[in-house]
């Protein structure tokens, strides 16, 4: 899966970058998809979107403000929550995090593997958080001490 | 090669931001504050999230939603924690103090490809 980073310039703030990612051949983000998928939860799409507005502006990335370890170990995907909505994300520290997509958590179950809509929205950003990873351990992104970004050239494989 | 681009969100995305109330920012906000003022005041106990639920007794996934920043707490609630911390409730309310991100170096001047 091929994408485009996307920093989204009303969210991010003092604090904090807001990055997204845009698949290749799409026009929104994986947010803004996520979102528009999810509308239905009106009250804790709103509530995501105050949240990651108020952590870019005053708060950071706070450790605790997401649940960790919802991936592979040491993957750094982790999950923002309201209510039964999951937004999965890829956590680097209190000034960087991508964001992908997501969707409700029954609450009948306990891990996203049992559900597939939810599944298949986090092995996305399961593939998504690798191929991050791989760039940043590479030096193909350069994490700067403010958290924005150093690009340099990335050619997918 | 990958683009890097900076911009606003569209769509739906962006009408919802539109309808958000400074009220129901604000209220977002004090809830994140007070859960941010929660853990740092933990962390400086050098407490784990299970040894802070151990003082009420909670269990520890119900302190890890605290942290999470979207309870409504109740004064009783904050009376509680205000007491196992040690501090006046007022200190739960303070502005918080910057996190420190970690350090990153800098590995190459190649320009950012950037596109609006």
């Amino acid at each position: 899966m091929d994408f485009d980073i996307v920093e989204m310039a009303d969210y991010s703030g003092e604090k904090a970058h807001v990055y997204s990612v845009v698949p290749e051949g799409c026009d929104k983000t994986l947010l803004e998809q996520f979102v528009e998928d999810n509308i239905e939860y009106g009250s804790d799409v709103k509530n995501i979107q105050k949240k990651l507005y108020q952590m870019g502006h005053y708060y950071g990335f706070r450790r605790y403000f997401f649940k960790h370890n919802e991936g592979s170990l040491g993957d750094g995907m982790a999950v923002l929550k309201s209510g039964q909505l999951r937004l999965y994300c890829l956590y680097f520290d209190n000034t960087v995090v991508f964001f992908g997509s997501g969707g409700y958590k029954p609450p009948e179950i306990h891990a996203y593997q049992e559900d597939a809509k939810l599944n298949a929205k986090a092995q996305q950003m399961r593939q998504i958080a690798q191929k991050i990873n791989e760039a940043v351990k590479n030096k193909d992104i350069v994490i700067e001490n403010d958290g924005s970004l150093t690009i340099n050239n990335w050619d997918y494989d | 090669m990958i683009r890097f681009i900076k911009r606003k969100s569209t769509g739906v995305m962006a009408e919802i931001f539109n309808t958000i109330t400074p009220e129901e920012m604000q209220i977002t906000g004090n809830k994140m504050l007070v859960a941010a003022n929660i853990a740092d005041l933990m962390e400086s106990k050098g407490w784990t999230p299970a040894q802070f639920a151990e003082k009420f007794p909670k269990t520890e996934d119900e302190i890890l939603q605290w942290l999470e920043g979207q309870t409504d707490f109740d004064i009783d609630t904050l009376t509680q924690i205000s007491l196992v911390l040690g501090v006046d409730i007022q200190r739960l309310f303070a502005p918080v103090k910057d996190t420190k991100p970690k350090k990153n170096k800098r590995m190459s001047n190649k320009k950012l490809v950037l596109a609006e």
